[in-house]
């Protein structure tokens, strides 16, 4: 049986990226909780593209979207949530826990 | 090349570009510049565009002046100038090729987009002074070089004389 490839949608990429933008201009003029409503919806919605994109073979923006979601949680306050993800991301490919590292420190520095 | 920032939103329809486009205003205007905002792109190795120099005409037109004012008294001006440096870096990859943003994603206390079908990814940072150019395109284009092993676009702005760069780098 031919395999078929997962579809990844693209208003589901315009959306979490749309709200990813709403959080960091919400961010930027020092609406926080405005931010972090924003930062909440793209983290889950970037999980939902983590797993769409591994179901359709593109690790490399599978593991991008990952970042991504544990950065938006760690910036809407849900650190613990973050830092789980930032472990799975860590163990599933340690030769890559340097990039890992990199990003928690930037998000510890911005804190 | 003249182009106008309320364009934006079509050359890049999957982003969203109201309070860019009003940030960029203000900075050219902050820094004493009247519409149409000259800028001098250095182009490097831009797939389908080459290496060169790109003469920038930027256009106000079309930019709501309440927004300008309003994101000045809400935003600081180093906010202002990154968000300034994301609108001039859509029109110059539109302009210098017709490269089209794609998404945006969180990594740590930035950004990155992606470029394209391919998705290559890009990092901007935009500075409010000229001498600051140098020390931002080497940071990006080192931090990015060592991250990944395929293509990827750096795009760094100054707004005080203004001017920049766009590289397209393996």
């Amino acid at each position: 049986m031919a395999s078929v490839q997962f579809p990844v949608s693209d208003m589901l990429i315009t959306v979490k990226s749309r709200e990813v933008q709403r959080a960091m201009a919400a961010e930027m003029a020092g609406r926080t909780s405005e931010a972090q409503r924003h930062f909440l919806a793209a983290a889950h919605l970037e999980l939902v593209l983590a797993d769409d994109y591994e179901q359709a073979g593109d690790f490399e923006l599978s593991r991008r979207s990952r970042i991504s979601a544990a950065s938006s949680l760690w910036r809407a306050g849900r650190i613990s949530d973050a830092q789980a993800i930032f472990d799975d991301l860590t163990q599933s490919d340690p030769d890559q826990s340097g990039d890992v590292q990199d990003v928690i420190g930037e998000l510890k520095s911005g804190q | 090349m003249k182009l106008r920032l309320a364009d934006l939103p079509d050359m890049h329809p999957r982003l969203l570009w109201d309070d860019i486009a009003a940030a960029a205003v203000a900075v050219f205007e902050d820094q004493g510049f009247a519409s149409p905002f000259p800028f001098a792109m250095e182009v490097e190795q831009v797939p389908g565009y080459g290496s060169g120099s790109l003469a920038l005409e930027i256009v106000d037109q079309g930019i709501s002046a309440v927004r300008v004012e309003k994101l000045r008294r809400t935003m600081e001006a180093h906010r202002l100038v990154e968000l300034a440096a994301i609108g001039v870096a859509g029109l110059a990859l539109f302009g210098a090729g017709g490269h089209v943003m794609r998404d945006v994603a969180l990594r740590g206390s930035s950004a990155d987009y992606l470029i394209g079908e391919e998705n290559h990814l890009l990092e901007i940072a935009g500075r409010s002074r000229h001498r600051d150019l140098q020390a931002a395109w080497g940071d990006r284009r080192n931090r990015l070089a060592a991250r990944l092993d395929s293509g990827f676009f750096v795009c760094v702005v100054e707004f005080e004389t203004p001017s920049g760069r766009l590289a397209f780098a393996t």
